[in-house]
Formats: structure tokens, C-alpha cells, sequence
């Protein structure tokens, strides 16, 4: 049995206080226009841009990377 | 001299070993002997042709209110279920402070779907502290209780109001750990926290505003006691639910506790969900997590009506507001034809967040104020046909010329796939729970859930052994929560038994009661096949007498970390 972490099966962070789209997109993908990295963060996480209330809460999964392709199940 | 000797009985040990003949011999309140036993006693029970088990165990449950009116938290108690845990999803009924009750009850309403008038008529709120809840509960219980302390309820108690709306700081985090220990050493068996639960005014419950360190400190805590934690996450989807798992994985692999998430929900709308689930729990447990799933036995019956709101109608804002309405402003508005057509046009673009596979069109007219043969159990898509209308109208209007009264019912949403249900509740990983007994009180019967694994998966499906079914309830529940002496049957544990007849054993059809306190009514089930329930050495339930007037329940202990 091993002890340490598995890789994650996408990647993700959580949010820190006081952030807003800008400053994870800022942090998550810097090499990017900040115009297109919010755009960006924000496809991924299409389960906070469209929740019913709009509120990123510090203990919210963000993914930094976009879904990734799964065997289809048979 | 034994005081109750049950003999001749199938015995189903609770450990998963092959099942044998014999008898047990109780003294007190706990198993003394097991296999051959002889020598008098008080009282026999002679057990021939049923299976004598553990009692079994329900790890998800919200029986935090009911308790404090109805110590047997029926009718789980003549299904067999001598030991509930109340508390989950970050929502207990303490610690609160007087002027956070409002707020509280509010909110566990809202996320629980219970009325109003129950927990006013039902709760003296007597209590403040952990501890003070389990005094005002003890003396009436008939079953055995091992509570959860809720995590939204540890910020407001050190957060006060500001829990809705901020992270706590370091000397808040340091506050709730030391509430946590108390609750603890009180009686809790661990915490419950969501990640996922809105209030009733559509803000994210107090657990969810905790930063990652928070959570973390707390596990600390649970680890250092002994204690497990329990969490509601994003179940619908199935890269957030991985990352939960991951999450989760750390926590136990950091703390050393045990951890379990509620509900693993088996849907048409994400059928490959589950497995990919599973499949993180296995690589979890392969790198030393323990992460138990918990999935239900049965699909979902939901029912619904216009006089309040009910998650049914969660994605459908004007639905919503709309059962919120004062009786006259709501009838006028549901003749009003602009109204109308905008109920229609939400009704036309529903979509369920949470995975669920929901069509209006198949719900059925399931109970009304002034029964109509013509329309009562008939389905509102053929009903709308007739009359040539949308079945928003459909609904709406048999409401309307039924005073509101009309309950509709939308039968057997999510796991519809009994094979794949059945390798699922069999699988070692996967911990049977998520009942939520004692909630969603008149939307659907969360009752039976046991004697539905025994008919379903064991006599019909045969998914799972007589022996793994009984396991799958007592022992592995027990073994995960750390209840000390629970969940099998071994001289010196407790004497908490059920002994049902296996050919027979199931569920009862749904029915609406009339047993809340304020006078409202309930969905529940009754059981077949349970013949005898013993709680701590006492007969609590018999099929032939019902519920007796023994109230021998105890707030179970936890093995000490």
C-alpha cells in the first residue's frame, strides 16, 4: 500500500480569501492575457459561473485545467 | 439466570461468517451466550424460522428534531434499526445559542424539508450545549443514538451571524476546535460538514464559507479523539466529486480518521458517474485513505404540492416564489394568465442540478384533499392530453379546484438499474446509508431502506449473501463510525437484535400519516417480516404488538481514538 497522494484526476486548487475571477486567473495562468485567462478559468468551472447564486466560497473546488478525456464506460 | 434467551434462531452474526443455528442468552443489557445455549431464563423467544442479526445500524439520518418528540424515531425502529446517527450534513440541533434558533431552524427546514408547524409544536429548545441536547433527548430513547456535531453549528456558536458571511480567523478556528473536543467528549461521534448546501435564503450554509485550514484544524481535532467525519459533496458530477474524494483521502491520510460522503447517487442523467467515483475511492484506499461512500438501496418516490417549496422545484425560480405566496396572493396569481405562461415556459426548460432524471409529465396524481376517482393515481402527461393543455396547467389546475390540497408524486428517479445497483451495494468499498431518515418528511417515505436491500438485492437480485446484507448493515457500519461493542452478535456487546423472517422481510407500500406534532402529516413505510427488535437486552418492537413502552436507547459510545 502506498502512503503519499495519487495524481490528481484533474487538477484543481481552492480558493483563497478575498479572490475574485481576475486574481485566480492571474495566480492559475499568468502567461496568459488576463482578458483570456478568466475567460478561460471560467470554462472550466462552469459549476460556479452558473450556480443560482453567484458566490465563489473559500472552500470551492476550482480546476485549472480543462476536463479530461475518459474511456467511454461499457 | 438469563433475562431473554432467543432460541432456535438462524444466526446471522453481523461479521459476515456463514450463518448457523443456535440461540443467544442476554443478561442486562448485553449478549452473554452464543451457539448451543441452556439454563433458564425470564423470558424466551423462540426464533425458529427467522434470522437473529445485529440490529442494524443507519449512518444517515436526520432525526436530530423527531427525537426530541418521539424517542423511538419511528418507524425505523420496527425496521430493525436500533442505532441512528443524526447530525449529517454539517446540520445538528447543537450547540446553538438562543438567538441563532430562528436562524437554525430556518435553515434545517429548508435543507431537510420539514414543516414548519412540527418543529415549532415539537421543540422545547431546552437545551444550548452539545451535552444539553443529548440530556433533554436520553431519557426518552428507544433507540440507540450516536449524533453527529454539525459544522455550521460550531461557526455560528464561535462566529455568531458572521459564520453566513466570512472566513473564521485563527482564535475562531482555535475556538471551534475546543468546541469540537467538547462536543465530542460529550457524545458526539464525529462532524458533519457540506459542501454543497444552500440556507433557505439561497446562501451557502456556514460550513461552506470555512477555508481549506479550517476544515484541516478540525480533522485534527476529530483525529485527535477518535472522532469521524461526514460531508455532503458535489454528488451530480463527477470530476468535482473526484476531487472531494481527493480532498477527503487527504484529510484521513493527514489525521488518520475515517471519513464518508453521502450520497453516492446512481442516475439515467450521469450513468457512468458512480463508477468513475468508485474508482477514486479504490486508488484512495489503495494509498492508505479510508473514504467510504455511502449509496442508498432504493430510488427516489418524490412528491410534491403548490403549498410550499420542495427541491423539486429548485431550478424553477417562479415555481418557487410562487409556493411561497400567502394562500389568496397564490390562487389569484395561478389563475392569472400571464403567471401561467410563465410557469409553463420554466416548466418547458427544467433541468435538475443535482443529477436527477425528472419528467413533470410522468408525475401522477398521488393524494387529494377531496379524493377524484377520474384523476387519482393517473398520470399528469395523459391528463393534459384529455384536456388539451401543458401539464404545468395540467398541475396547476387540479391543484387549484382542489384547494390546493393534491399531492403529486414522481415514482423511482435514479437508480433504475437493479444489476448495477446490486455489484455496487456489494462492492467492500461501498457503505450502505444515505437514508436520510427523520428528513424531506412530505416529500418521500426514507424509510425501509434495509428491508429493500433484503428483498430486492438479496432475495430478488441475489446481489449480495443473507450474511454480507446483515454485515453490510451491523458490523461495517460500526467498525467505521468506532462504535464500541456494536453491530455483532459476541458475548460482552450490547444486546441490540433483530430478528426478521428472511422469505418475508421488505418494505411496506408508501402512506401518508398523521403523527407530526402541529398536525401535520408524513410519508413513512411500514415493515413486513420484522418480527422482534431488541434494543440493549430490552424487547422494544414486536410484530405482533408493536412498540412496547421500553425506552432502553443510549447515546452509543465511540472507541476512544
Amino acid at each position: 500500500m502506498s502512503t503519499g497522494s495519487p495524481p490528481p484526476a484533474r487538477r484543481f486548487v481552492q480558493p483563497r480569501a478575498g479572490d475574485d475571477w481576475p486574481a485566480i486567473a492571474a495566480r492559475e495562468l499568468p502567461d496568459l492575457p488576463q482578458n483570456e485567462a478568466v475567460e478561460r478559468i471560467k470554462s472550466w468551472n462552469l459549476h460556479l459561473v452558473f450556480r443560482p447564486v453567484s458566490v465563489i466560497t473559500p472552500s470551492d473546488i476550482l480546476f485549472v485545467e480543462p476536463p479530461r478525456a475518459r474511456e467511454p464506460v461499457a | 439466570m438469563l433475562d431473554l434467551l432467543i432460541r432456535n434462531g438462524l444466526i446471522c452474526d453481523g461479521s459476515g461468517a456463514p450463518a448457523f443455528h443456535g440461540d443467544v442468552g442476554i443478561r442486562g443489557d448485553r449478549i452473554v451466550a452464543l451457539g448451543e445455549v441452556t439454563g433458564p431464563a425470564r423470558e424466551t423467544i423462540d426464533a425458529n424460522g427467522l434470522v437473529v442479526a445485529p440490529g442494524f445500524i443507519d449512518p444517515h439520518t436526520h432525526y436530530d428534531a423527531q427525537l426530541v418528540w418521539d424517542g423511538l424515531a419511528q418507524p425505523s425502529l420496527e425496521h430493525g434499526v436500533t442505532t441512528v446517527m443524526p447530525g449529517n450534513c454539517s446540520l445538528s440541533l447543537a450547540p446553538l445559542r438562543p438567538e441563532h434558533r430562528e436562524l437554525l431552524g430556518a435553515t434545517f427546514r429548508k435543507i431537510e424539508e420539514m414543516p414548519k408547524q412540527a418543529f415549532d409544536a415539537g421543540l422545547s429548545w431546552t437545551w444550548q450545549t452539545f451535552a444539553e441536547y443529548l440530556d433533554a433527548i436520553r431519557g426518552g430513547l428507544g433507540v440507540n443514538v450516536a449524533p453527529l456535531v454539525g459544522h455550521s453549528l460550531l461557526r455560528l456558536w464561535v462566529m455568531g451571524e458572521d459564520a453566513r458571511e466570512r472566513i473564521a480567523t485563527d482564535d475562531e478556528i482555535a475556538a471551534m476546535q475546543a468546541l469540537l473536543a467538547e462536543c465530542l467528549a460529550a457524545g458526539a461521534v464525529g462532524m458533519s460538514g457540506s459542501w454543497v448546501d444552500i440556507d433557505h435564503e439561497n446562501r451557502p450554509v456556514p460550513a461552506r464559507l470555512a477555508e481549506p485550514r479550517e476544515l484541516d484544524a478540525l480533522c485534527a481535532t476529530l483525529g485527535a479523539h477518535g472522532g469521524i467525519l461526514q460531508i455532503v459533496p458535489e454528488f451530480y458530477d463527477a470530476d468535482l466529486l473526484c476531487a472531494r474524494i481527493d480532498l477527503l483521502a487527504d484529510f484521513s491520510r493527514r489525521h488518520g480518521i475515517a471519513t464518508t460522503f453521502s450520497p453516492l447517487f446512481d442516475s439515467n442523467a450521469a450513468p457512468e458517474l458512480v463508477g468513475i467515483a468508485m474508482e477514486r475511492v479504490r486508488l484512495q484506499t489503495a494509498h492508505g485513505a479510508r473514504v467510504t461512500p455511502q449509496m442508498q438501496t432504493r430510488p427516489i418516490d418524490l412528491s410534491f404540492d403548490l403549498t410550499a417549496p420542495m427541491s423539486t422545484f429548485a431550478t424553477l425560480p417562479g415555481w418557487w416564489a410562487m409556493t411561497l405566496l400567502p394562500r389568496d396572493e397564490k390562487l389569484t396569481q395561478l389563475r392569472d394568465p400571464a403567471v401561467r405562461a410563465k410557469l409553463m415556459a420554466e416548466m418547458d426548460d427544467f433541468w435538475m442540478p443535482i443529477g436527477l432524471q425528472i419528467d413533470f409529465a410522468d408525475a401522477y396524481v398521488k393524494r387529494m384533499g377531496q379524493d377524484d376517482p377520474a384523476l387519482m393515481g393517473r398520470r399528469i402527461g395523459d391528463i393534459a392530453a384529455e384536456r388539451g393543455c401543458h401539464i404545468a396547467e395540467a398541475i396547476i389546475d387540479i391543484a387549484l379546484a382542489d384547494d390546493l390540497a393534491t399531492s403529486f408524486g414522481l415514482d423511482g428517479i435514479g437508480h433504475n438499474d437493479s444489476a448495477k445497483i446490486g455489484g455496487l451495494l456489494a462492492d467492500p468499498l461501498m457503505g450502505i446509508g444515505a437514508g436520510d431518515g427523520g428528513a424531506h418528511v412530505t416529500n418521500f417515505a426514507t424509510y425501509g431502506d434495509t428491508a429493500y436491500l433484503f428483498s430486492r438485492y438479496v432475495r430478488g437480485e441475489r446481489a449480495l449473501s443473507l450474511e454480507l446484507a446483515v454485515r453490510k448493515l451491523t458490523h461495517d457500519v460500526a467498525t467505521l463510525w468506532g462504535l464500541r461493542h456494536r453491530g455483532l452478535l459476541r458475548p460482552g456487546y450490547a444486546a441490540d437484535l433483530v430478528l426478521f423472517d428472511p422469505d418475508t422481510v421488505d418494505r411496506g407500500p408508501e402512506i401518508a400519516v398523521d403523527d407530526l406534532p402541529g398536525d401535520g402529516f408524513r410519508y413513512i413505510r411500514r415493515a413486513t417480516g420484522i418480527e422482534h427488535v431488541i434494543v440493549n437486552g430490552t424487547p422494544a418492537y414486536s410484530r405482533e404488538q408493536g412498540y412496547t413502552a421500553a425506552r432502553t436507547g443510549r447515546i452509543a459510545e465511540r472507541v476512544a481514538a
